[in-house]
């Protein structure tokens, strides 16, 4: 017959490559959501920045904490949990490629930490801008 | 010379076997993926055997105020991990109890939460360890299980993992 294995055994393999669909999402995807909501939010939506980001990231909002107070300045690295101590694994894609793969996840941690530091829930615009800086960084 | 060796030997038996009982009663078994994922990203997934059933309900019935911070969760996966806590927890003298409401207010304030570092058993385990060393920035906290611990993600407190940092 004309079955060539090979090809049957490189499909295989591809199909095996391919990650369950219902819960796999990359940073993009996450952005792309926030957007959404953003712009429903405010139809002037500015886009997402790094920058804005960035600073929301490094400075405390009235509260005691910063995201940065456990995740560190520089989330390229391990963070050290401001209360207990413990080690907290970069928060950076480029340095955790875990991270933001998996929404429900980073939809409960911005819930918490947002209230641990913001007393509030982050809007969308927040989310996207800190989640446009942490894959800016290498 | 004989004499002394045969009423010290016996002694270095019983101590040693002593010590491996002990070692072996510093170790925990139970293990759960959402406990270890959920009770693990901001402190060590502190072994059930610590608390009592009725603490670690108090604990659950309050993860969005827990010591200070929201830990709520998913519904659904806080009962299941509150379920696997109960299964496991302790009731011996390492076993921290739930609190009890004050009455000094007429009941009126929400009692604290329990916390396995209050118990009799916990204070007397650690007594020997100086406030100089849980000040260090790398232990930070007595809830930091894992600075000295070192094998604590894996339910092992024995004094063979046992590293003070100095």
């Amino acid at each position: 017959m004309s079955v060539n294995p090979f090809a049957t055994l490189g499909l295989a393999f591809t199909l095996a490559a391919i990650p369950p669909f219902a819960h796999a999402v990359v940073p993009d995807d996450l952005l792309r959501g926030y957007e959404a909501a953003a712009r429903a939010q405010s139809p002037a939506f500015p886009g997402f920045s790094a920058d804005r980001g960035s600073r929301l990231f490094r400075t405390s909002q009235g509260g005691e904490w910063s995201c940065a107070s456990c995740h560190g300045e520089t989330p390229t690295g391990p963070g050290r949990h401001a209360k207990t101590a413990k080690v907290i694994q970069p928060l950076a894609p480029a340095a955790n490629p875990q991270r933001f793969t998996d929404a429900a996840q980073v939809e409960k941690w911005f819930r918490r930490n947002c209230g641990d530091v913001l007393k509030r829930e982050c809007t969308a615009q927040e989310k996207g801008d800190i989640v446009a800086w942490l894959v800016s960084l290498k | 010379m004989t004499g002394r060796s045969t009423r010290i030997l016996p002694a270095i038996v019983l101590a040693l076997a002593s010590l491996h009982a002990s070692a072996d009663s510093q170790r925990f078994a139970a293990d759960d993926p959402r406990w270890r994922a959920e009770c693990g990203s901001c402190h060590t997934a502190f072994p059930p055997a610590l608390m009592t059933a009725p603490a670690w309900r108090q604990v659950m019935g309050a993860l969005d105020r827990h010591y200070g911070t929201d830990a709520s969760i998913d519904a659904k996966v806080a009962s299941e991990i509150g379920a696997f806590l109960e299964r496991n927890a302790g009731d011996g003298r390492r076993a921290a109890p739930a609190v009890v409401a004050s009455t000094a207010t007429g009941g009126v304030v929400a009692p604290s939460l329990p916390r396995i570092t209050g118990s009799a058993w916990f204070a007397k385990e650690h007594r020997k360890v100086p406030a100089s060393t849980i000040a260090r920035p790398d232990v930070g906290s007595l809830a930091n299980c894992a600075a000295c611990h070192t094998a604590a993600d894996r339910g092992d407190f024995s004094e063979r993992a046992l590293r003070v940092p100095r």
